[in-house]
């Protein structure tokens, strides 16, 4: 992209601060000099980033769709970005913390931080818990959509936050591209937990960045369900730079068709006595194509910590494909981490003993994955997704005649 | 030590932490200028009266040397000056067939590690390469007689040259394979060749010790190992290197190929000196039926990047490793394990320890790779690390990628310390803290030193005990 034209990406006339401002340009540098994404892992282990299209090299003018998400559950707690930084509480901590929430190490994210506008703050006090999740519903509507979200979570406040992402019914036949980013920074003893769901169409392109700073005794857990997407990207992590402080990170895919799924997950423990637990769990059916990286890092000093890495997959279909790379940077001797994958099929003899008790092999096989899955699906129980995500692995299984 | 070494030693301003550590007295012998170039290529081959084939292949790695650059992944390598390399050094003496016939200087440095003893007790063969050139080299009769092929690369390349022209870094690593692939095979020189013929099955271990004297030197060797149909071998190489204060560079090659049925041990000890970049390329192809053990042991050298790897090509073919690093102040070893899996029924299996102490950083690069062909495969990984201290750093880096859905492929790690109550358990049955650590890494390290020869595994032990007496003592 030419200079004028990325300059055009940059937000504007939205009333921003001028440290802002500043921050945005900053990003906008990073991403005019940085390399287009390679999407390279290891031998043998990439993407063809050629075949994905990126949101920055797509006409630029009038792209943003105009559909604001649908917030229901405790909406008192969530701004847009306008409002949040009038109000000087929020802006003060937005400020605090805004080289951080506003950085990007690819040129993606450096883009999305100059370019996106749509930022919703979700702000909670000192103590608060929320009662009911806050939720947050995403519809494609348009061919690119940007958005961002920002959790401040003050010290002792407690909430959960339900995201899901679909593509509008309409939008069947239309290729779409979203790009978010979710920042969570949780104060002492703060918990937040963040569970999202995606179901967008098999055109779409989905790529999420989603970070955590926990601080003292704070804890995040992260869920994350993909479905859809012809290539999606989800990247999470979380730095524990308070002592005490914990993580989990789960995610769960099935992949089908051509999809290309791309998960990364970060743990990177800079305080003593740390928690981190990381998981990834999928099924790929068809020529669906997963790669699953994870990483574990315990800075010197950081003792006490404990890590556990798991990733396991199921290949339904002689063409699907994944390539799983945990890895572990450890750095001081007083830790206790380990992690472990699998690559399997399902188990001929379970399967043939349900089969033996009368049941058709599609049912049979649709028990086996769903009990695959129970795990991580029992990790969403607040958020009133579980039948959701069990009606849409059976889905592969037994077309529903309704849909999830 | 002796009064001289010691000398020695204090002259280089380095200490020597084992015998081993302490050059020998120079064998005067020829050695080329330092620095790469066509003519030290040409050197080299005129040097060895090779065949034009053979010059033609060094001149064509030595071009894509030129043009690959330096892996961007892995260890730093920037303080390896290629240009300040002797790529080629012999000492003043001829391959002998007898003991007796090794100059003096150069046979007592053998002595000190064992060789001519281990031969006489435990080896069906033995042979000994300083610097560039070997200098020993005898199989026993009975396997001479089998048809048993044991020799120097050299030799084999005028005696055998069907047999190394087909082979010699073709399907196996070929010239292209990597950029020190590419300079091992500009300025390759010496190593064993060996050819067990159709059904013989070479009951004691063939063995070979590298050693590397010269300061900045290079050593190159390539071991080519062919296994015919339903054979079996067994070889074990041990290298060692004085410790200099200019860094030298070792980048061997070692290919085996395996026919239908054949078997073959590769077993290792690397102990090269803390100043040596140890940048080695190891590969095994299997046919049908074929079986791969490889058995690893780093100690030495500053830095090494080492992934032995088996290509598993023939239905039933299977691949065991089993790797021990000791990774201490100062040094980063890079190792791991390949293994591709590329046919029905193969099995591979990877294990892995590493131990880390005062600094030390220790990293496993594993990659297990299942194609589409790979029916019913079964692959499995395990790589446990233990840190002795707070300084030191342990990587993992394993990667699985499969392809296939009638598979099944674990891959499980663990990183920890020593356990307070496993000290204390030992220390209330009247051992000594000290005492206690050293049995528990030993016992940490045992199952690789269990699968090795005996002679080796008291090597390994030493070794180990070597290394814990510096980090506990």
């Amino acid at each position: 992209m030419r200079p004028n034209q990325a300059e055009k990406s940059i937000v504007r006339g939205v009333n921003e601060p001028a440290w802002l401002s500043i921050l945005r340009r900053r990003a906008q540098k990073r991403y005019l000099a940085a390399e287009n994404p390679g999407l390279k892992y290891g031998l043998g282990v990439s993407f063809d980033a050629a075949a994905v299209a990126w949101p920055f090299e797509m006409r630029t003018d009038g792209h943003d769709e105009a559909v604001e998400p649908v917030i229901s559950g405790d909406r008192g707690l969530v701004f847009t970005l306008t409002e949040a930084l009038k109000d000087k509480m929020i802006a003060a901590g937005l400020r605090k913390r805004a080289e951080r929430l506003f950085s990007a190490d690819d040129k993606l994210y450096a883009w999305h931080a100059a370019a996106c506008g749509r930022t919703l703050v979700v702000y909670l006090p000192k103590g608060y818990r929320t009662v009911r999740p806050i939720r947050i519903d995403h519809t494609l509507t348009g061919s690119l959509r940007l958005d961002k979200l920002i959790v401040l979570a003050e010290a002792g406040s407690e909430a959960t936050m339900v995201e899901r992402l679909l593509s509008a019914p309409e939008q069947k036949n239309n290729s779409s591209c979203r790009v978010a980013a979710v920042d969570v920074l949780a104060d002492g003893g703060a918990s937040v937990n963040f569970i999202s769901i995606q179901t967008v169409n098999e055109k779409a392109t989905i790529f999420s960045r989603r970070r955590a700073w926990a601080g003292r005794d704070a804890e995040v857990r992260w869920v994350s369900c993909g479905f859809g997407g012809t290539f999606s990207s989800v990247s999470t992590s979380t730095v524990l730079e308070g002592a005490g402080a914990r993580t989990d990170i789960k995610d769960l895919f099935f992949g089908h068709d051509r999809q290309r799924i791309d998960l990364y997950q970060e743990a990177r423990h800079l305080a003593p006595a740390g928690h981190s637990e990381l998981a990834c769990r999928g099924a790929l059916t068809d020529e669906a194509k997963a790669i699953c990286r994870g990483l574990i890092h315990i800075g010197r000093g950081a003792g006490r910590c404990q890590g556990r890495q798991k990733a396991d997959t199921l290949l339904l279909n002689d063409a699907a494909e994944v390539a799983t790379m945990p890895s572990l940077q450890i750095n001081d001797d007083d830790v206790k981490c380990g992690h472990a994958s699998a690559v399997g099929r399902l188990d001929k003899e379970k399967l043939f003993y349900l089969m033996s008790r009368g049941l058709d092999p599609a049912t049979a096989t649709r028990q086996l994955v769903e009990g695959y899955f129970s795990p991580i699906i029992g990790e969403m129980k607040e958020s009133g997704l579980e039948e959701m995500v069990s009606c849409l692995i059976g889905q592969h299984f037994q077309p529903a005649a309704d849909a999830c | 030590m002796s009064p001289k070494k010691r000398k020695i030693s204090k002259l280089r301003g380095v200490a020597t932490a084992s015998p081993l550590d302490a050059p020998d007295k120079g064998v005067a012998g020829y050695a080329l200028k330092p620095g790469l170039n066509r003519q030290v290529v040409f050197d080299i081959s005129r040097q060895k009266n090779e065949p034009k084939w053979l010059l033609d292949k060094r001149l064509r790695a030595l071009e894509l040397f030129q043009r690959t650059p330096l892996p961007k992944w892995g260890p730093d390598l920037s303080r390896l000056d290629l240009n300040k390399i002797v790529y080629y050094s012999r000492p003043a003496a001829k391959e002998a067939g007898d003991w007796s016939d090794v100059p003096a200087d150069i046979r007592t440095t053998f002595d000190r590690l064992g060789i001519p003893e281990a031969e006489h007790h435990v080896l069906s063969g033995a042979g000994a390469q300083y610097d560039s050139e070997v200098i020993y080299h005898r199989l026993k009769k009975e396997w001479g007689a089998q048809g048993v092929v044991f020799e120097n690369m050299d030799t084999a390349v005028r005696k055998y040259p069907e047999l190394v022209r087909k082979y010699f870094m073709t399907d196996c690593v070929p010239v292209s394979d990597h950029k020190f692939a590419m300079l091992h095979a500009a300025v390759w020189s010496g190593g064993t060749f060996i050819y067990v013929p159709p059904g013989v099955k070479v009951a004691r271990p063939l063995q070979a010790y590298f050693r590397m004297n010269l300061e900045r030197g290079g050593q190159f060797e390539h071991t080519l190992i062919i296994a015919d149909r339903g054979s079996s071998v067994e070889y074990i190489e041990g290298c060692s290197a004085p410790r200099y204060v200019d860094s030298s560079l070792h980048a061997g090659c070692v290919e085996i190929h395996i026919k239908e049925g054949a078997g073959v041990k590769y077993s290792s000890i690397e102990n090269w000196s803390r100043n040596t970049f140890n940048l080695n390329t190891k590969r095994a192809v299997v046919d049908r039926g074929g079986s791969i053990e490889w058995l690893s042991g780093n100690m030495g050298s500053g830095t090494t990047m080492l992934y032995p790897a088996s290509v598993l090509r023939g239905a039933g073919a299977r691949s065991d490793s089993l790797g021990i690093v000791f990774a201490g102040p100062g040094q980063d070893l890079d190792v791991g394990m390949k293994a591709i899996l590329a046919a029905p029924e193969t099995v591979a299996t990877v294990r892995s320890r590493s131990i880390c102490r005062g600094g030390g950083l220790a990293t496993f690069r594993g990659l297990v790779r299942v194609t589409r062909a790979a029916k019913e495969a079964k692959a499995s990984v395990n790589c446990d690390s233990l840190i002795l201290d707070a300084s030191s750093t342990v990587n993992t880096h394993p990667t699985l990628r499969v392809d296939s859905d009638a598979v099944d492929v674990v891959h499980e790690a663990t990183v920890g310390r020593i356990g307070e109550e496993e000290i204390f358990y030992l220390t209330s049955r009247g051992l000594t803290p000290d005492q206690a650590k050293k049995m528990i890494v030993n016992g940490f390290a045992d199952p690789v030193i269990k699968r090795l020869p005996l002679e080796y595994a008291v090597e390994l032990n030493k070794l180990l005990e070597l290394e814990m007496e510096k980090a506990v003592g």
